[in-house]
């Protein structure tokens, strides 16, 4: 028997060692390597990172990721109930805000001709955007921060986001919008606009109630703020249009539609007149399947998004303007993107659309004679962003994750908004990140 | 490093077992077995491997002075040994008793625990006075001090190896064909406990513990109490197997705890390793029970006291550990009624209590453990759908965690052993021997394949106790 379990033994190991070498000669090059630095090499994150790298890059990753959507499946049975039902519920973290990808302008600073959508009603290009290409790849880069924000949910054939309320950090969140508008100082309006996701009008009692109420969260929020924050009822005006597509089934943003209502809730508060939906041209990507898909495609159950894939419309400005993206506070060697983009077909995330996706800062210059506005937001900021452009002669926006951590530029938002002559500031957010320590560190940041 | 990552699977360890089976002699084979594991802590926590060098020098050095002048200045590596534990991992806990924080309210001292710190610095104990009770010489040379000390399959989550068991083995071993047969698939299984089990009822689990309603209470520590068993047995189980393809013959660590009868039999079978620690190294020497009830009592105070701290630096693994001084202390009283209950009813009790124990276990804040304890017996809502459906879809894990945690797998393995095996002498080839080799090393792939694919489609979990 010696033989035989020397025969079994040998035959193990060469299996480890031919699919090592089969792994090393066949890596996926796309996957992102870590960055090798004398600090990350000395504690860790280097030999972590390669490691990671090496399980992003495995090859046959499709076949073997197609087969752990069987397993997964396993994990997570569903029983055999209809479709209408919830059918998933899986941990929420940081991965699917901050999974995105971006639209970057090739090399050119020149403005270029304007690329369309996939089809459009009459919709006639209004300002530079094109070359774009798409970078990094979707999914968690090695070093990101993850949390675990709330719980994916998959009702019927939608997926939903749900937060859980965690007080002590909406409590930060409050004080860091606070802080910021103290910063500002009087000369400056800050408002404050929270809005619910899907999950408040689309899910079951529990999904919304209690713990996951949205709404509790924003008005316990709203309570917390400093008086010099103006706060913005946009959840009435969501309400009262629930039966309209506010929101996207397979991804976790909100349509330009969901933004709009939003932005007449705040030009109520502004007093500012907001515009008709009629007044925009509009066009639309007809095959969206977004983040929360993504998210769970690793489940046998969410291929029911894909086959019920979004749609995506989005509300082209009227007024003439210009779009560019800096990297930094500086606004030095800019480029030109659009407010809406176009993106290609085989790009899934078409809310890419909406100022190519998430940058440091995008300043979109119209010919309107108004004042100046800055919006701070996360990435539910950019479908908002383009309703602004009617009222001000310059919208600035901000990804407060850009800066000030991890080797990015710094930022100090009240010297920058001077610098500017910002005299409104919008702080936007959807509920998952007014209980994100994380973001609310990104907010924290911006004050010096 | 884990092992449960695919650069330890397909790279690290097919290369470090190729290289190790191709050198001959033993004296290269332990330096192979020596580079690799400082190779293997390197990849974890480069900056710490002069900690594990000085540490394991200092302690050698120390060895041998002691054992050849006066071997009762054992004293003062114990003490060494237990300051540099107390430095990385209790420091911080201890100035905060007094009141003392950082400036951002954390630790006075920035320092990250040395991973698998609190198992070597107990083996470097348990070798200082191993050698001052004369069971053991002291290590012939550095070299063989070290490769006690960092075997790499032992290095982070233990078993407790003593260098009086495992002494011979350093210098003269032999790793028998079916030895390291055996060895790679018990390592096998071990991976899928911790891959296909833990990880995934980690994930359950962190999905119930943030719902704030009874039902999710109770059974997110159901979860936690499978996690942590198939996770910490299942690391065990690796580097077990892996020992046994290096020819070394480790502790066994687990043994059924979930299918113990009473708390005393729990610990019998749970951290076997962890527990003869104490009482060889601290109860006895403390005078065990040789001292009348009272100093009984105080002794085993004192040990489950520092049984609570081994496994972190905070007060809701102090009161784990008291815990289990209470329920031991108490059902020594009650023990004779006891007795007298069906066995399913005193399982049920035990693990009732054992649950209790991890419910505290995993909250190192105390009033989250409070809310928790207090959802469990009656604050609040009891029921929500979405218990509900994380109840559904955790169902096939939930009856895999049973059926993996009974005494049924043993069972089995047991009869289909004995059917094929039973009797035939090894040095024979006999059909049915065949088949059962050839059946474990089918089963021993299935578990890499599907490893593989669960590792490649999810990240698996940091293991808990590599971080105690």
């Amino acid at each position: 028997m010696k033989k035989v379990y020397m025969i079994l033994s040998a035959l193990f190991l060469i299996l480890l060692l031919s699919v090592g070498l089969y792994s090393l000669l066949h890596l996926n090059a796309d996957a992102a390597k870590p960055e090798l630095t004398f600090g990350s090499l000395l504690d860790g994150k280097y030999s972590n990172g390669r490691r990671a790298w090496y399980a992003a890059a495995f090859p046959q990753s499709e076949t073997l990721k197609s087969l752990n959507k069987t397993l997964n499946g396993f994990y997570n049975f569903s029983g055999l109930s209809g479709n209408d039902d919830v059918q998933l519920i899986v941990t929420a973290d940081g991965q699917i805000a901050q999974g995105g990808a971006t639209l970057q302008n090739d090399t050119s600073t020149a403005p270029q001709p304007s690329g369309g959508a996939d089809s459009t009603e009459g919709a006639q290009p209004t300002e530079a955007t094109e070359p774009i290409n798409v970078e990094p790849s979707d999914g968690l880069q090695p070093g990101m921060i993850v949390e675990d924000l709330g719980a994916a949910v998959l009702i019927g054939n939608r997926a939903v986001e749900v937060a859980y309320a965690q007080y002590d950090s909406i409590d930060n969140y409050a004080a860091a919008v606070t802080s910021i508008a103290s910063a500002l100082g009087g000369k400056v309006n800050t408002y404050s606009i929270l809005v619910p996701n899907a999950a408040e009008f689309y899910t079951p009692d529990a999904y919304h109630t209690g713990e996951c109420s949205q709404s509790g969260m924003i008005s316990y929020a709203y309570g917390k703020m400093g008086s010099n924050v103006k706060t913005v009822d946009a959840y009435s005006k969501l309400a009262a249009h629930i039966d309209e597509y506010l929101y996207f089934r397979t991804d976790h943003h909100w349509t330009q539609l969901g933004a709009y209502y939003a932005y007449t809730a705040y030009c109520e508060k502004a007093g500012l007149k907001a515009e008709p939906l009629s007044a925009f041209e509009t066009g639309q990507y007809d095959y969206f399947v977004g983040s929360m898909y993504n998210y769970l495609k690793n489940y046998p159950q969410a291929a029911i998004l894909q086959e019920n894939p979004d749609t995506l419309k989005y509300y082209r400005p009227h007024v003439d303007l210009e779009t560019t993206v800096y990297t930094d506070s500086t606004l030095t060697n800019g480029y030109l993107l659009g407010t809406i983009c176009h993106v290609d077909s085989d790009v899934s995330n078409k809310y890419l659309c909406f100022l190519g996706g998430d940058h440091p800062i995008t300043v979109i210059k119209t010919d309107v004679n108004g004042p100046v506005c800055m919006l701070i937001k996360e990435s539910y900021g950019n479908a908002f962003a383009p309703w602004l452009t009617s009222h001000y002669s310059k919208v600035i926006v901000v990804d407060p994750r850009e800066f000030n951590q991890n080797g990015k530029p710094t930022m100090d938002i009240a010297a920058f908004a001077a610098e500017q002559n910002v005299t409104d500031c919008i702080i936007l957010n959807y509920p998952m990140m007014i209980g994100s320590d994380v973001y609310i560190g990104h907010l924290n940041r911006l004050v010096k | 490093m884990e092992f449960s990552n695919l650069y330890f699977l397909y790279i690290f360890l097919p290369l470090t077992l190729a290289v190790y089976f191709l050198i001959p002699g033993i004296n290269r084979k332990n330096i192979v077995l020596i580079a690799a594991s400082l190779l293997f802590y390197t990849m974890g926590q480069p900056f710490y491997l002069p900690v594990l060098l000085l540490t394991a020098y200092g302690n050698y050095w120390l060895g041998d002075r002691i054992y050849n002048k006066d071997r009762r200045t054992v004293i003062l590596p114990v003490v060494l040994n237990i300051l540099v534990l107390a430095l990385f991992k209790y420091l911080n806990f201890f100035l905060g008793i007094f009141g003392i924080h950082g400036t951002d309210g954390g630790g006075v001292v920035g320092l990250a625990l040395p991973i698998g710190i609190s198992f070597y610095t107990f083996q470097m104990i348990a070798y200082h006075v191993d050698a001052y009770k004369g069971k053991h010489d002291p290590a012939p040379s550095f070299l063989n001090f070290l490769l006690y000390v960092s075997m790499f399959p032992k290095m982070l989550m233990g078993p407790i190896v003593r260098y009086s068991d495992i002494r011979q083995q350093l210098e003269h071993r032999r790793s028998s064909p079916r030895a390291i047969f055996e060895g790679g698939v018990r390592f096998c299984v071990g991976l899928a406990k911790k891959v296909l089990i833990a990880d995934y009822a980690y994930l359950a689990y962190a999905k119930l513990e943030k719902l704030p309603y009874g039902a999710a209470a109770w059974l997110s520590a159901l979860l936690f109490m499978f996690y942590i068993y198939f996770e910490f047995s299942g690391c065990t189980d690796m580097a077990i197997g892996l020992g046994r393809v290096f020819g070394f013959r480790y502790a066994e660590n687990f043994d059924l705890p979930y299918t113990s009868k009473s708390i005393t039999e729990f610990w019998r079978r749970w951290h076997i390793t962890l527990g003869s620690f104490f009482r060889d190294y601290v109860y006895i020497p403390l005078g065990g029970n040789r001292k009348g009830k009272v100093r009984r009592i105080l002794n085993l105070f004192i040990v489950w006291a520092l049984t609570g701290l081994w496994h972190g630096a905070n007060w809701n693994y102090l009161i784990w550990g008291l815990y289990f001084f209470a329920l031991l202390t108490a059902e020594k009283q009650l023990m004779p009624k006891l007795e007298k209950l069906p066995y399913y009813a005193r399982l049920l009790i035990t693990m009732f209590f054992v649950l209790i124990g991890w419910v505290i276990f995993s909250h190192e804040s105390l009033p989250a453990l409070g809310n928790s304890l207090a959802m469990m017996f009656g604050k609040g809502s009891f029921w929500n759908a979405q218990v509900g459906v994380i109840l559904r879809n955790s169902l096939p894990l939930i009856a895999i965690c049973l059926i993996g945690s009974s005494v049924l797998p043993r069972w089995f393995s047991l009869i289909w052993g004995g059917i094929l095996v039973r009797g035939r002498k090894e040095n024979q080839i006999s059909a049915t021997q065949v088949i059962y080799a050839v059946s474990l090393f089918l089963f021993a792939v299935l578990l890499l394949c599907l490893c593989t694919v669960s590792l490649v489609g999810n990240a698996s979990q940091p293991s808990l106790y590599a971080s105690f």
